[in-house]
């Protein structure tokens, strides 16, 4: 089932803060509106009604381990700055989406450069540290990003916001900025990509195979 | 092995789950308060450039390079047109807020956790940070401030200094304390009906019953109202170690560098009744009789005492370091016992000290009689200018006075324009009657 991108997952997360705000921001269009006015409750409010689809959007794309506390900084402040320039207010979910996936996507890119230009020594990246050899998903996630770091920036987004975020694909291509056919040939040819490393990765097969037995088990 | 569907089915559910495990909530807090500081300007913005170069690589290729000089030009004809719409047709905005560490009702209504402090956080980089289980509510919000009223508690302000002033009040009861730009502490005691404040920067004015005419407390000094103890300014701190203020019960001995000990609002409000030296409530059991103020020994006729002690401590000293309230005590006692130099030297004193203060136009008025007493008309004159100027409570006797002084050294034709000013302002003042017989003439 896939899950609407304008949900925030604030009320599914354990020990998630509720606050009440004095301004009144009930909905996209009013705290578009507050965030335009540079009021410093719209912005608080936007924090609290988006920073866990933020939160679960960077860590997404960027993978484990990633440290995305000044990208979530740089998302909010752009959104800040820059809801002036919302034409439609109740499409600010989309907004922060697209604003998000192009902080994910320009760190992606300073990554492969950082990569390209061997800044970590073993041209790996240093906070990709290998997971405890007892915990099998953590090493197929492990896996897994290692199987998209293989796939251009895009490729990635595009997979990444259609599996994992569970987006539209009008969304995807709303937040990539592209066209709707552009969404559907990059996911096509991205899911082939994942799909071919990941049957050829020895402990990502053994992960789904064992997920396999243990879904025959269940059922 | 499944199928390709739900292959990546699997694969984005472990994406998710790792997602959710990463997501520390719990420092959730902390980047939230970060960011809006950043947007209440309470922080540099470092990471302005990295956003900055992204929206300027968006604009750069596809516009910029294409007509430099016309966007050039453009620019700054926009640039022009945005200075003025600024300067002349910025509509007022009042000032806007956010809370943290508590939930914040409608109505602006704050309740510290009683654990834990809760801050508010204005949009000009103001801030007042409520103690733990301490309640207060904005009341208002203004252009260049807003107005606070602390319920219950202790709340340390900051009010950042602007062009201009700015224009924050805190009330705590029936006081009201004026803010243009300091840093203090405030506590309210609801139950006992005391405020205490505790002055660490710049400069308040205090309104409430015991300072109708309001009190200016400047930093260094602590200043308890309320309860049956009336109203004590502590002395400041450059006084303090030389000479203690006879009405300064919460300020104890100087340390080795001459500073005060701090006293937080808590601590003065939540002392015990048994202690004789932190509390104002604790004195009902001082077995030694409480000092009485200057003020109350003028009212007592006591003139000499007061000039005496004044004396003893340096009359610069004391010009230096009083209260406001001490200094026109002493004023006052100056004039009665017939040391008018000593009089004149303290109300210069308080109009130099607590300038702005209604005591400053009050000793400008008073000096205006002791130059007319002695004959200076000139000088007489323009003190009562001055007065009336400021706004004192004595513009009326000013206005009277005045009046007087043009018509008898200057004649009644030069007197009846002020003559009928006064019976326009009062014309029922204690100089009407005069001013009638002059305006009909």
């Amino acid at each position: 089932m896939k899950r609407a991108s304008s949900s925030p997952r604030t009320e599914g997360r354990t020990g998630a803060v509720l606050r009440t705000l004095p301004g009144a921001f009930g909905d996209d269009a009013s705290l578009a509106h507050g965030l335009a006015e540079k009021l410093p409750s719209a912005a608080a409010a936007a924090w609290d009604r988006f920073s866990p689809l933020v939160r679960s959007l960077l860590f997404q794309t960027l993978g484990p381990g990633a440290d995305i506390d000044d990208l979530l900084q740089e998302v909010f402040l752009t959104l800040f700055r820059r809801a002036v320039d919302l034409r439609d207010p109740s499409a600010l979910s989309g907004f922060v989406v697209g604003i998000t996936v192009r902080t994910a996507r320009a760190e992606l890119r300073r990554r492969r450069l950082r990569r390209w230009l061997s800044l970590s020594p073993d041209g790996e990246l240093p906070d990709e540290s290998e997971p405890p050899p007892d915990h099998g998903a953590r090493r197929a996630l492990t896996r897994l990003y290692a199987v998209l770091d293989r796939l251009d920036a895009d490729a990635r987004l595009t997979f990444l916001l259609r599996h994992a975020q569970g987006l539209e694909l009008t969304e995807v291509a709303d937040a990539l900025d592209c066209s709707l056919a552009t969404a559907k040939r990059k996911l096509a040819k991205a899911t082939e990509r994942v799909l071919v490393h990941a049957r050829r990765d020895p402990e990502l097969s053994e992960f789904l195979s064992s997920n396999d037995a243990a879904d025959g088990g269940a059922s | 092995m499944k199928s390709d569907r739900e292959i990546v089915s699997k694969l984005g559910a472990l994406v998710r789950e790792s997602a959710d495990e990463e997501a520390d909530v719990a420092a959730d807090g902390a980047a939230r308060s970060r960011f809006l500081a950043e947007v209440t300007g309470k922080r540099a913005t470092s990471r302005a450039p990295v956003v900055s170069r992204w929206v300027a690589t968006r604009w750069t290729a596809s516009r910029w390079a294409a007509s430099r000089w016309a966007a050039m030009g453009l620019a700054a004809a926009f640039a022009a047109g945005l200075a003025l719409v600024l300067l002349f047709a910025r509509p007022k905005r009042t000032i806007d807020f956010v809370v943290e560490g508590a939930p914040v009702a409608s109505g602006g209504f704050v309740l510290a956790q009683p654990t834990a402090p809760a801050t508010v956080r204005f949009s000009d980089g103001s801030e007042l940070r409520l103690g733990p289980g301490s309640s207060g509510r904005v009341t208002e919000r203004r252009e260049r401030g807003a107005r606070f009223s602390l319920e219950r508690g202790e709340v340390h302000v900051h009010v950042t200094k602007r062009e201009g002033g700015a224009d924050y009040q805190l009330e705590a009861g029936p006081y009201s304390v004026k803010v243009t730009g300091t840093e203090f502490d405030l506590g309210w005691d609801p139950s006992a009906q005391k405020m205490h404040l505790v002055l660490l920067e710049g400069s308040v004015h205090v309104v409430g019953p015991e300072t109708q005419d309001g009190v200016a407390v400047r930093a260094g000094q602590t200043l308890d109202v309320g309860g049956r103890e009336g109203l004590h300014l502590s002395a400041s701190t450059a006084s303090s170690a030389s000479a203690p203020s006879p009405s300064s019960p919460h300020a104890g001995p100087p340390d080795a560098s001459g500073e005060l000990p701090s006293t937080s609002p808590s601590a003065a409000l939540s002392a015990s009744p048994s202690s004789s030296s932190a509390s104002p409530g604790g004195r009902e059991s001082d077995p030694t009789p409480r000092k009485q103020s200057w003020a109350e020994r003028v009212a007592a006729g006591d003139f000499e005492g007061v000039i005496a002690e004044a004396e003893g401590r340096g009359i610069d000293a004391t010009l230096g370091s009083a209260s406001v309230g001490d200094l026109m005590a002493l004023a006052d006692a100056a004039r009665y016992g017939g040391k008018g130099s000593v009089a004149s030297q303290s109300l210069k004193a308080v109009r130099s000290r607590f300038a702005g203060t209604k005591a400053a136009s009050t000793s400008a008025f008073l000096l205006g009689r002791m130059a007319e007493d002695a004959g200076n008309t000139s000088s007489a004159l323009s003190l009562y200018e001055t007065c009336m100027a400021e706004g004192s409570t004595f513009s009326s006797e000013a206005l009277g006075r005045r009046m007087l002084l043009v018509k008898r050294t200057r004649g009644d034709d030069a007197a009846r324009l002020l003559a009928d000013q006064y019976l326009t302002s009062y014309p029922k003042g204690p100089y009407a009657d005069a001013a009638r017989a002059l305006s009909k003439r």
